[in-house]
């Protein structure tokens, strides 16, 4: 009968030693900055040709079984993590039993007592016991806001203490660390991240959203237009600047509209839209001189698209725009009776037609300049908030824990001498600084700290 | 551009005030230390003004590219917002003339407060390597800001830098300091310092050196003025791309066989060292300092080399074709035939300079001072503990040192966070600089529970405290070079 909860008994209780030993903190963290550095050493989310070609078959093969290609988020790492974040809630919480001690239970023994660092002690003989204690208190009531003072048998003694609160400030930056950590997950697990491709003048209510190193196309229960896009270039043809004029659609009506730029989003309900990118697209017009059909296209260097109604196929191999002299596009077409040619096409629609005289296809721009489409980052985080939060109260800790402190004075006067005992829980000569003004106040003149304090 | 003269100006001054704190500790006479502290802040003020005069040329262009783009005057208030929009801390230059401001700023603070003698070698030192990469660097042009740097939070995201990449750095001096003082053998300090040296070695001179026993450095050409690194693009007859975007090397005469004897030097020590540390016998003793010295001649030997090889080198007058071959022939002996090989940038002479690898080169500086701290310290071990204030105060300094610099780092990596989310839509993206940084954070924040939670003082935070430092270091210029990420001025 007694076995059975003795057994679970010491098997919580070897859990928890588990997660509150500094062995296993340190192990876990070891294990974590391995997995991190991993993670920065090998290309993550990398494409898996280039994978084969960088390690071989069999490595890769193994990295990619090991998660080592997305270390961020697999599941070991997750598990690291979490392990984590339980070992300093349990480290916090062992913690805490010793310094409620140390906070609320040790003053009520009214003396300070111990030898070290932190302690400060002096002896100074007095001719008069009761006028300096009468001066000493007024003191120490000035620095300390009370002081209680009570006599027993080995004298009189005067006792105060301040800013025992500094004790649990440390909890601050822990907890601001949990929330911190909490708010990633929200954002790992619910949060969503895709990109989005829209034309300037059009509208798309979908977004594309990362698969290891694929995209897939995910429907969105609104649409977005982009009204304007907007490229400004340094003279060396750098961008300086672009913006997007977007306007938000749902259920026909528009919700919301606004101009974009990096490091300046929009947004709307759960979701941001961020200008992250942009497109050069070549407005290109293909035309068949036998049956003078033609066909419209918007390509990008390197896409390639087969256009109905001249039955060809058309890719984009290079396209310049020059600034103030129009674009050129370098094309290759394969038409579906097989024949094959390249060509390139200029602004100028004379310079067209003499170089491209006797092509089974002809092409031009359809129009002066180029089509832009915008690149647009929509995230929606769940977390962000937390972290922010997490981060505010953990500077806040710092703050309170670096610059507070626990400060204890006890004073005992007996056989014409003052014993004062003093001990602070962080900077200690700043305190003993604050103990001889304190002395000055009363009228002393202290000496070196010296002598043993009142028992 | 006037504040790179201003720049290099400081530079000097700083090599002044290292020649006078290291008199200092040799004649003791009041008013060479005197001297010594107001060339340090001299140098200090000229590096100040060199950074407003930047930030004014910087302000310059930024308004001629705004007027250009915008096609219209600034006039104003709104002149003045845009000529002060860009701070010198946008590119690499930027950055590393920043980081020794920062350097020198702290450790103005620590020589003032902790009147330890030997601080402001070692703090002058490092300026000077800080200063020295940067005056190094080919690319010190101002250039318009892009877009993902014009937002505020980049300046708070520095300023944080700024602050507490110096003040680790103190941390790590006052931990090795206090592990001097704390009766360290300096033959272990030797062991470390060798092992370091021949990690430098080994990845400075790469492949060709472990090859063909050469060091090579990168050429440089110049076009329109400006200075170039040579590189090139190669395909094989599969078309498989061999080398794209390259750099161009070639070899140093007798930097290789130097940089062997070294590494044949410190491999020795190592070895005499874990055999026989043991023993402690005066011959291993004798034998390991011996080997220590071939390591240092050799070392100091290929940087000699460098030196003469590049500040004496006549341009290298290649024509495409010439330098063409060269790669070819460089293809041929690793079994692999070119069919192209094509020239990105570089016209005319090909040159050697120390700015081909301004990092390497320092890197191999840093080895060789490091040697140079060694050896002081096993002739004159007695004189230098005598310089250093007692272990307890060493270690209380370095402790504080990081207690104040942590929550400057953790500010460092929010702010950064906070600007990312703006930016790109998410506040952490694993970016391999943000990792580092997260890595940084965690080992201080492990030297932090060392000492407030268990206590521990001594050794362990003092190591901690050090290499620590040597982490802060490559989150911040290691990640760029060796890695792949984000921060802009990775590309240098």
């Amino acid at each position: 009968m007694t076995t059975t909860p003795t057994a679970l008994q010491s098997f919580s209780d070897r859990i928890w030693r588990f997660f509150v030993s500094l062995k296993v903190a340190v192990a876990l963290l070891s294990l974590w900055l391995l997995g991190s550095i991993a993670g920065t050493l090998i290309p993550q989310n990398g494409n898996p040709v280039q994978y084969v070609e960088m390690y071989g078959t069999a490595w890769s093969n193994l990295f990619m079984r090991l998660g080592l290609f997305d270390v961020y988020h697999s599941t070991w790492y997750t598990l690291i993590l979490l392990l984590i974040l339980l070992s300093l809630l349990a480290c916090s919480l062992n913690t805490l039993e010793s310094k409620i001690a140390l906070a609320l239970r040790e003053p009520k023994r009214r003396h300070v007592v111990g030898t070290g660092k932190k302690y400060i002690h002096y002896s100074i003989p007095v001719p008069d016991e009761d006028l300096a204690l009468a001066d000493l208190r007024r003191a120490v009531k000035k620095r300390f806001g009370s002081v209680e003072s009570f006599e027993d048998g080995r004298g009189m003694h005067l006792y105060a203490h301040k800013q025992k609160q500094a004790h649990f400030m440390v909890y601050l930056i822990h907890a601001g660390l949990v929330l911190i950590i909490l708010g990633g997950m929200l954002s790992a697990l619910f949060g969503f991240e895709g990109i989005m491709e829209i034309p300037e003048g059009e509208s798309r209510d979908y977004v594309f959203v990362r698969a290891g190193s694929d995209y897939n196309r995910t429907p969105i229960d609104f649409s977005v237009r982009c009204d304007d896009f907007n490229l400004e270039r340094f003279s060396s043809g750098a961008p300086k600047d672009y913006v997007s004029d977007l306007t938000v659609f749902e259920n026909g009506k528009a919700a919301t509209s606004k101009r974009i730029e990096v490091n300046d989003p929009l947004g709307y309900g759960r979701f941001n839209f961020y200008q992250s990118s942009y497109i050069e697209k070549a407005p290109l017009e293909i035309r068949d001189p036998e049956t003078g059909k033609s066909a419209r296209a918007l390509l990008q260097p390197g896409e390639k698209i087969f256009l109905d109604e001249i039955q060809a196929a058309v890719s984009l191999d290079g396209f310049r725009i020059h600034s103030g002299m129009g674009m050129t596009a370098n094309l290759s077409m394969v038409k579906l009776n097989g024949e094959v040619f390249e060509t390139t096409v200029f602004g100028d629609a004379e310079r067209n037609r003499t170089l491209q005289e006797g092509h089974p296809l002809s092409a031009s721009f359809f129009q002066n300049e180029p089509v832009y489409v915008t690149g647009l980052q929509v995230v929606s985080d769940p977390g962000v908030g937390l972290v922010w939060l997490g981060s505010f109260l953990m500077m806040i800790g710092f703050y309170l824990t670096f610059y507070t402190s626990h400060r204890r004075i006890s004073i005992t006067l007996r056989d014409g001498k003052v014993l004062l005992a003093a001990a602070s829980q962080r900077n200690p000569a700043g305190y003993r600084r604050e103990i001889e003004n304190l002395l000055k106040d009363a009228g002393f003149q202290p000496a070196t700290p010296n002598g043993e304090g009142p028992a | 551009m006037i504040n790179t003269t201003l720049f290099e100006f400081s530079f000097y001054v700083y090599v002044l005030a290292l020649i006078f704190s290291i008199a200092v500790l040799v004649n003791r006479k009041p008013v060479v230390g005197r001297m010594a502290f107001g060339l340090f802040l001299t140098g200090f003020a000229l590096h100040t003004v060199a950074l407003f005069v930047r930030w004014g040329e910087a302000g310059g262009v930024e308004v001629a590219a705004f007027q250009e783009a915008e096609g219209r005057i600034l006039q104003g208030w709104e002149w003045f917002e845009v000529w002060i929009s860009h701070p010198p801390w946008s590119n690499l230059y930027e950055s590393l003339v920043c980081f020794g401001w920062g350097v020198v700023l702290v450790s103005l603070y620590a020589i003032r407060k902790f009147h330890i003698p030997i601080l402001p070698v070692f703090a002058i030192g490092l300026t000077l390597l800080v200063m020295g990469v940067a005056s190094l660097l080919v690319n010190q042009e101002i250039t318009p800001l892009v877009p993902a740097l014009q937002s505020k939070w980049i300046h708070l995201h520095v300023t944080m830098a700024t602050i507490c990449y110096p003040a680790f750095g103190l941390a790590a001096f006052l931990g090795l300091f206090y592990l001097l003082k704390t009766g360290v053998p300096s033959e272990k300090f030797g062991l470390i310092i060798a092992l370091t040296a021949i990690l430098i070695v080994l990845s400075v001179g790469g492949r060709p050196l472990l090859e063909r026993g050469d060091y090579e450095i990168t050429a440089l050409a110049d076009h329109m003025g400006k200075s170039f690194p040579v590189t090139y693009y190669a395909e094989d007859a599969g078309g498989n791309v061999l080398a794209k975007d390259n750099r161009f090397r070639l070899p140093i005469p007798f930097a290789g066989p130097a940089l062997y004897v070294s590494i044949l030097g410190f491999l020795l020590a190592s070895i005499l060292y874990f055999t026989g540390a043991s023993a402690k016998k005066p011959a291993m003793r004798k034998g390991f300092s011996l080997s220590m010295t071939a390591g240092f001649l050799g070392l100091s030997a290929a940087i000699l080399a460098v030196v003469a090889g590049t500040v004496f080198s006549t341009p290298l007058e290649l024509s495409a074709e010439q330098a063409r071959a060269l790669v070819e022939a460089r293809h041929m002996a690793a079994g692999k035939t070119l069919v192209a090989a094509y020239q990105v940038h570089g016209q005319g002479a090909f040159r050697l300079s120390l700015s081909g690898n301004p990092f390497e080169f320092m890197l191999l500086v840093t080895a060789w001072l490091n040697l140079a701290f060694y050896f002081v310290l096993s002739w004159k071990r007695e004189w230098l503990e005598a310089q250093l204030p007692d272990p307890e105060r060493l270690d209380e300094l370095s402790y504080k040192t990081i207690l104040f610099a942590f929550p400057f780092l953790t500010l460092l990596i929010v702010t950064g966070a906070i600007w990312a989310y703006y930016a790109w839509g998410r506040y952490w993206g694993w970016d391999p600089k943000e990792t580092w940084s997260l890595i940084t954070w965690i080992v201080y924040s492990i030297y932090l529970h060392v000492r407030i939670t268990h206590g521990w003082e001594g050794r362990l935070p003092a190591i901690l405290a050090t290499v620590g430092f040597g982490v802060v270091i490559f989150t911040y210029l290691g990640v760029n070079i060796l890695l792949s990420g984000l921060h802009s001025y990775a590309s240098g």
